[in-house]
């Protein structure tokens, strides 16, 4: 279906080292539009890392990272106009309500929406009109990280950063983000997500990768594997 | 610039807690400093139209009886002639140094060397070493402080919660993101600063004024965009709010209270005036000589004078005097100009290195505006010694030629008018006063903005 | 217990380099104003002790004249600046320095340090007063903020008091390795001021000991009340963000709002008189006498009258002495009451004044310092009013003389005194008050001081127990 896609998000020997010890090495990724890439692996493997490359906020010391062809360490602010980022916290302004947090979010990201489609965009991403028109500070996690994700709608991005997306969310709350997700997928944006989570790894990935000691140890598409499979060859990896 | 990320930055400030009631508190102050502007201004004005009164009604007496017949001038130089300065032009922004130094001297030729009279007005010296709450007070030391109050936090805070991170995943730069945000926050200070500041003019009407209330806002304004920068420099550094709002409070202290006192001393101790003490013995010693070498002087002086002796060659007591006057003023006139010498390089020295200090420029900018500051003091100095020896060069003529003042030499009589400087001067030194405070100010935001290049929107976020 | 958290505190704020820069930077302050201060202060001494003698070789070498000349030649007599103004100036620079003494007026002193300024004087002095009442409490707020509210922030408040530590030796334990902190800062600063004392030249200074160990105190009492303050702050806030904005809040109303603020109002309820206002009083008491109803010239005739008759003439020019000297001191005795009415009251206003700023340190301790290190370094208004009283009293001795010198001459305005009368008059010395004087002085500041610490501490132990770990 997307056999033509472009690719999205790109890693070419990228490389990042903090006082001699090397978190993200030679890590080469290639993420087309409409693909979700679960980043798998332990603690301090890189899976941040690699997520902070992306966005600009780290400078590789050695390849390059790029989305929608744009090289972000020679022009992060144009990459992360294509890039939506949803960390693990979702932090919103206690004293904006969800419509007032969304419309100065996009405002930053050089986007204007009028009330309604400020509106329409919280509906999609599930957050009902009266809950959107209260303070943030009364907001589960789950409705913080539906805010997110209209966010990612709302400034139409190409590429979708997830950093743990779904710990510390309920397991209908976690069913409820990964519906939203596939669904962005399908609308054509590609998608990496960085997660501990191998159940929602394996539900909603296309591709899986495994990340060791920052690099990529083994990668998979997810069609060919079951549940048991995945876990046992994460298992695997992480004591070889 | 987006005025709607603008609006929505206002928006969240509006929401804080805590801001309604700053701004109130700042109001007040600005009032109350204006306030007691105004109740000082019209201590003062009373007191200038007082002594106005008493020297016109006097004037009247004098002409009066000079229109039945001619008095000898001992007479009529007798309680002497007075020189007032005239209301400083915005005496509301600032009180300066007019509730120290006297605003009208009595010129005398009988009393040439003694010293100047010292004030205008009984003040405890406490109310003096404290400091007026005016609205220079309000501007250069609590303006700051509001303003530090609203803007200290403008990225540490965030970043401790996270939403930096979020921002600036969206795309803005740093820079940009915090440049709209200090505006934002400082503007309803700024706005108010600038508002107290206008209605400094309000009794003042002349087109003169209105320039000068004009200059004013414009140097509060510098003044707190210095203050705007710094805070946006110490959030692109500081890794807390606490961390951010201590640095800037230690600016505070250090640039407000510490480096003018460290400038004061630094003047003083590098160009020391003479002791008045000293001015006094110098006077004391040449009346005395002078005295005693009454006649011997009188005698000289007509040896120089031929056309002014009298016919019988008998000095009389008045022109004795006033020999004595005019030795003792020629005796003491050097160790008082070292002195004046010295006060004005301590004033060129404090001129040059305001800059150290924005507070000491924008006092110094502000005193100046509202005539209050040393230079419009100084001008009514030397104008004083200029009538002081217009006085003399009057009356010495009379006296020594036992000639009586008639109505016509009377209306020749030197009469003291305050000339104010010319526009062009004041605004030569508040103008590089301003010029001064903004190109600090583009220093720190060129640090800053090096600092938040976008490829360190990394290490800002956190 | 106490004294191991003591411990802990003590080397823990040490090893704060922030603060050890803050330390460095107000030491070092301190240092330079001491050394500036002490010099100027011997500087100035010298200079006006020069004057003096210069203005007594002036006097006695006027040459011969009436005696009543010489009382308008006068005598310039020039404030002594007392030693300790090296550690607190007062109001020193906004007061004259010089009086001029002269027959039948009570001059003001003149020449205000202030007014030979630049403005930049206005915005205040580095003095080590200022230094101790201005920036060593911001030094503690600095210390303490966090040492409650972020021991709480941080979760180590729970872990400490699960080992069982009292709260109340937790406090008091901090309170004492914090104290000693600022104690060792200070400390240098006492040292200069005692080895100051020690060498200063023209030797032993009067009360200087005593008013220098009454210093110690005041300033003592004052950065104990305000580290408990801060303690108590701290342990009440519920984060350390919170007790810094509380704290620096406080610290700017107490050293920035308070001084100007307090004084304004006092200014409001206890006005001083306007300048005309008082001159007029003066002169119509001057011309009518206290009472207002019998003019001098009226009373003078009286008196003529009266010494007539006690001695059987008809004729003044018949009496055995110069009825023009007496009609003098009896004219400038007159005189002396309405100056010691007019100006004592304007003074004692003024002395009110004072009092009632001091008073106001009950809210602002500051306020209550300041005038307390003022009276006891001997550089208040007190102090000032006495040296003005001495100098007044010297004046009319010396008026005195000479128109007894002019009573008992004949030949009246024409007789001529010289040189011998000159040198029975004596040179003007001003002894300085003593330490009880200074003490009293001191005595409401003191007082504001002891109910600020008494108060502090208290509050301290008041919230100790009630320490909240979470």
């Amino acid at each position: 279906m997307f056999a033509l896609a472009a690719i999205m998000i790109e890693a070419r020997k990228l490389m990042k080292k903090f006082n001699g010890h090397v978190a993200v090495n030679e890590l080469n990724l290639k993420i087309e539009a409409g693909e979700i890439f679960a980043l798998l692996g332990p603690n301090g493997a890189g899976k941040t890392t690699t997520i902070n490359l992306f966005l600009g906020f780290l400078t590789p010391d050695g390849g390059a990272a790029s989305v929608d062809g744009v090289n972000v360490a020679a022009d992060p602010v144009g990459a992360r106009r294509h890039i939506a980022y949803i960390p693990e916290q979702v932090v919103l302004y206690p004293r904006f309500t969800g419509v007032e947090n969304l419309d100065y979010f996009s405002t930053l990201a050089g986007r204007r929406h009028t009330q309604e489609e400020l509106l329409t965009l919280l509906k999609r991403a599930g957050l009902a009109a009266d809950a959107a028109a209260r303070r943030v500070s009364t907001y589960s996690k789950g409705m913080r990280q539906k805010v997110g994700i209209a966010l990612a709608l709302a400034t139409e991005a190409k590429a979708l950063l997830l950093d743990e997306p779904t710990s510390g969310l309920d397991p209908a709350a976690s069913h409820e983000f990964s519906r939203l997700v596939r669904k962005l997928a399908q609308d054509g944006v590609a998608i990496l997500m960085a997660t501990h989570d191998l159940f929602r790894a394996r539900e909603d990935a296309t591709r899986v990768g495994i990340l060791r000691d920052g690099t990529l140890a083994a990668e998979y598409a997810t069609n060919d594997l079951k549940h048991v499979d995945l876990e046992k060859l994460y298992l695997q990896h992480l004591s070889a | 610039m987006s005025p709607y990320l603008f609006r929505l930055e206002l928006r969240l400030l509006a929401r804080e807690r805590g801001v309604w009631v700053l701004l109130a508190l700042f109001a007040a102050a600005l009032l109350y400093g204006l306030g007691n502007g105004a109740q000082l201004h019209a201590r003062q004005s009373q007191i200038t139209a007082q002594l106005n009164r008493a020297a016109t009604d006097r004037a009247v007496q004098v002409r009066d009886f000079l229109g039945r017949q001619s008095l000898d001038a001992q007479a009529v130089a007798g309680r002497g002639e007075i020189a007032i300065l005239s209301p400083a032009p915005l005496p509301l922004l600032a009180t300066g140094q007019s509730d120290l130094v006297p605003g009208h001297q009595v010129i005398s030729v009988w009393n040439l060397s003694a010293p100047a009279e010292t004030r205008s007005e009984l003040e405890n010296p406490s109310v003096l070493l404290a400091g007026r709450f005016d609205l220079a007070f309000v501007l250069v030391w609590l303006f700051p402080l509001f303003l530090v109050a609203f803007v200290h936090d403008l990225a540490a805070g965030d970043r401790e919660s996270g939403t930096l991170r979020l921002g600036l995943a969206q795309g803005i730069t740093p820079g940009r993101w915090l440049a709209h945000r200090a505006l934002a926050r400082a503007l309803p200070v700024l706005g108010l600063a600038a508002l107290g500041t206008l209605a400094a003019g309000v009794v003042s009407d002349s087109a003169a004024a209105m320039h000068r209330v004009a200059l004013a806002v414009a140097v509060v304004l510098a003044y707190g965009l210095f203050w705007v920068a710094l805070a946006i420099a110490v959030n692109a550094v500081a890794r807390s709010a606490a961390g951010a709002a201590t640095a800037l409070g230690a600016a505070w202290v250090l640039l407000v209270l510490v480096v003018p006192t460290l400038l004061n001393v630094a003047v003083e101790t590098l160009y020391p005036t003479p002791s008045r003490a000293e001015l006094v013995a110098a006077g004391r010693k040449a009346s005395g000589d002078a005295e005693k070498r009454g006649i011997e002087l009188l005698n000289s002086f007509y040896r120089d004078h031929p056309e002014l002796a009298p016919p019988d060659q008998q000095a009389d007591f008045a022109a004795r005097h006033l020999t004595v006057q005019t030795e003792v003023g020629r005796a003491v006139e050097p160790v008082r100009q070292r002195f004046d010498d010295q006060l004005a390089r301590q004033q060129t020295a404090v001129g040059r290195w305001r800059f150290l200090s924005p507070a000491i420029a924008t006092y110094e900018a502000l005193t100046d505006l509202a005539g209050t500051g040393y230079w419009r003091h100084r001008a009514f100095h030397d104008q004083t010694a200029e009538f002081k020896s217009a006085i003399h060069d009057f009356f010495s003529p009379k006296v020594h030629q036992r000639a009586p003042i008639t109505l016509a030499d009377y209306d020749r009589l030197p009469r003291f008018a305050f000339r104010e400087e010319p526009a062009s001067a004041w605004a030569a030194r508040v103008g590089a006063g301003v010029a001064g405070v903004l190109t600090l100010t583009a220093a720190l935001g060129w640090w800053t903005w090096r600092r938040l290049r976008p490829a360190r929107a990394g290490q800002l976020a956190g | 217990m106490i004294f191991s958290i003591a411990r802990k505190e003590f080397i823990d704020a040490w090893r704060d380099g922030r603060f050890r820069w803050a330390a460095a930077i107000i030491v070092g302050l301190l240092g330079v104003a001491s050394l500036l201060a002490l010099q100027q202060v011997q500087r100035t001494r010298s200079e006006r002790a020069a004057a003096t003698a210069m203005e007594r070789e002036n006097w006695l070498s006027q040459g011969q004249k009436n005696s009543h000349s010489a009382g308008h030649y006068g005598v310039y007599v020039f404030k002594p600046l007392p030693p300790l103004a090296m550690l607190d100036r007062g109001i020193e620079p906004f007061v004259g320095t010089t009086v001029f003494l002269e027959a039948h007026r009570q001059n003001q002193a003149a020449f205000v340090p202030a007014q030979d300024a630049t403005a930049t004087r206005r915005f205040g002095e580095l003095t080590v007063a200022t230094g101790l009442q201005l920036l060593a409490p911001l030094l503690i707020v600095l210390l303490t903020f966090g040492a409650l509210a972020g021991e709480r922030e941080r979760g180590t408040l729970r872990q400490v008091l699960s080992l069982g530590v009292r709260p109340r030796d937790l406090v008091l334990g901090k309170a004492l390795g914090l104290g000693s902190v600022v104690f060792v800062l200070v400390l240098p600063v006492g040292l200069f001021g005692a080895i100051a004392l020690q060498t200063f030249p023209g030797g032993e200074v009067p009360g200087g000991w005593a008013r220098l160990a009454g210093l110690g105190c005041a300033y003592a009492l004052y950065l104990a009340a305000m580290l408990a303050f801060c303690l108590a702050v701290s342990a009440v806030m519920p984060t350390s963000r919170a007790a810094l904005a509380m704290l620096l809040v406080f610290w700017s109303a107490n050293a920035i709002l308070a001084p100007r603020l307090s004084t304004d109002i006092v200014q409001r309820v206890l006005p001083t008189p306007k300048l005309a206002e008082f001159e007029g009083d003066l002169q119509k008491a001057l011309q009518g006498g206290l009472d207002g109803h019998n003019s001098r010239d009226q009373r003078l005739q009286e008196l003529a009258q009266k010494v007539l008759r006690e001695h059987g003439k008809t004729r003044i020019e018949e009496l055995p002495f110069n009825f023009q000297g007496l009609a003098m001191l009896e004219s400038e005795r007159m005189a002396d009451e309405v100056f010691d009415e007019h100006y004592g009251r304007l003074w004692d206003r003024l002395e009110a004044q004072d009092r009632a700023v001091t008073w106001t340190g009950l809210v602002a301790p500051l306020l209550a310092i300041r005038s307390a290190s003022m009276a006891l370094a001997g550089t208040d208004f007190t102090h000032h009013r006495r040296f003005s009283v001495a100098a007044e009293n010297h004046r009319r001795a010396f008026v005195r003389v000479l128109n007894e010198n002019m009573m008992s001459s004949h030949g009246g305005h024409h007789a001529v005194a010289g040189r011998e009368l000159w040198e029975k008059l004596p040179a003007f010395t001003y002894d300085p008050p003593l330490a009880d004087a200074g003490l009293a002085a001191a005595k409401p500041g003191l007082i504001v001081l002891i109910l600020w610490a008494v108060g502090a501490w208290a509050a301290l132990c008041w919230a100790a127990p009630r320490l909240n770990p979470n």
